[in-house]
């Protein structure tokens, strides 16, 4: 029985150190207007960064 | 563009446009499938040949459940002559970062500071008719070798003496990070 807890909890941790080396990095670049989904697998605590950049004013001619 | 066309040997000197509005923001709160509308600004044009000012570029922006929660503006165009021959410098466009009543959370923001078009103001002779637009950390200002500005950057303020245009803005960008 307690063999079995302690095979139950390393096999826990084993997954728990899967998961965490499984999650990457993603970049969606909008060069043009769209919509940005986001995705499944995306819990309430996640964290989503935005980089928003103007268009730039034009140069006179004199 | 290439380098040369826009010189002065008169003094006269043509200032750049602004760099559109920059900067980061991130935010928790989202739920999976929910959607983020993306406004992506557009530069504005250079003035064409005959003494004529720019435009101002468009913002860019996201918007969650209607409200727009990162707004980044346009940058100015460089507009008509100040004193005598000297004009005056396109403004840079300004950031703002919100959750608003969304229920999101703004996690952190930073306001890139873009630059406003370069100005100058010494009376001096030979080349510098030609002034850079206003620069921000992700893209380029114009320039005398390249008009046009790219990523939000102003375009070149222009001066020649063979009738080409002033610098182009470059068109804004959205870019959306996140870690599945």
């Amino acid at each position: 029985m307690r063999n079995a807890f302690l095979t139950t909890v390393a096999l826990g941790a084993i997954c728990l150190g899967s998961a965490a080396f499984a999650a990457s990095l993603h970049t969606q670049v909008f060069t043009s207007s769209g919509t940005f989904t986001v995705p499944v697998g995306a819990g309430v605590g996640s964290e989503f960064q935005f980089i928003v950049i103007g268009g730039g004013g034009g140069g006179r001619q004199l | 563009m290439g380098a040369g066309s826009c010189d002065s040997t008169t003094g006269s000197i043509a200032d750049g446009g602004g760099s559109g509005g920059a900067g980061l923001a991130s935010f928790k709160g989202f739920s999976a499938s929910d959607t983020v509308s993306i406004t992506v600004g557009s530069g504005g044009s250079g003035g064409a040949a005959g003494g004529n000012n720019g435009s101002n570029g468009s913002s860019s922006k996201a918007t969650y459940s209607g409200t727009d929660i990162i707004v980044s503006s346009g940058g100015g165009a460089s507009s008509a002559a100040l004193h005598g021959s000297i004009s005056s410098a396109g403004s840079a466009g300004t950031f703002s970062a919100s959750a608003g009543g969304t229920g999101l959370t703004l996690a952190a923001s930073l306001d890139y500071q873009s630059q406003d078009g370069l100005a100058t103001r010494a009376m001096v002779t030979g080349d510098l008719g030609t002034i850079p637009g206003g620069g921000n950390p992700l893209g380029h200002a114009g320039t005398y070798s390249n008009h046009d500005g790219a990523l939000g950057g102003g375009g070149l303020g222009c001066f020649s003496q063979s009738s080409v245009a002033g610098g182009n803005g470059g068109n804004g960008v959205v870019i959306v990070t996140w870690v599945n």
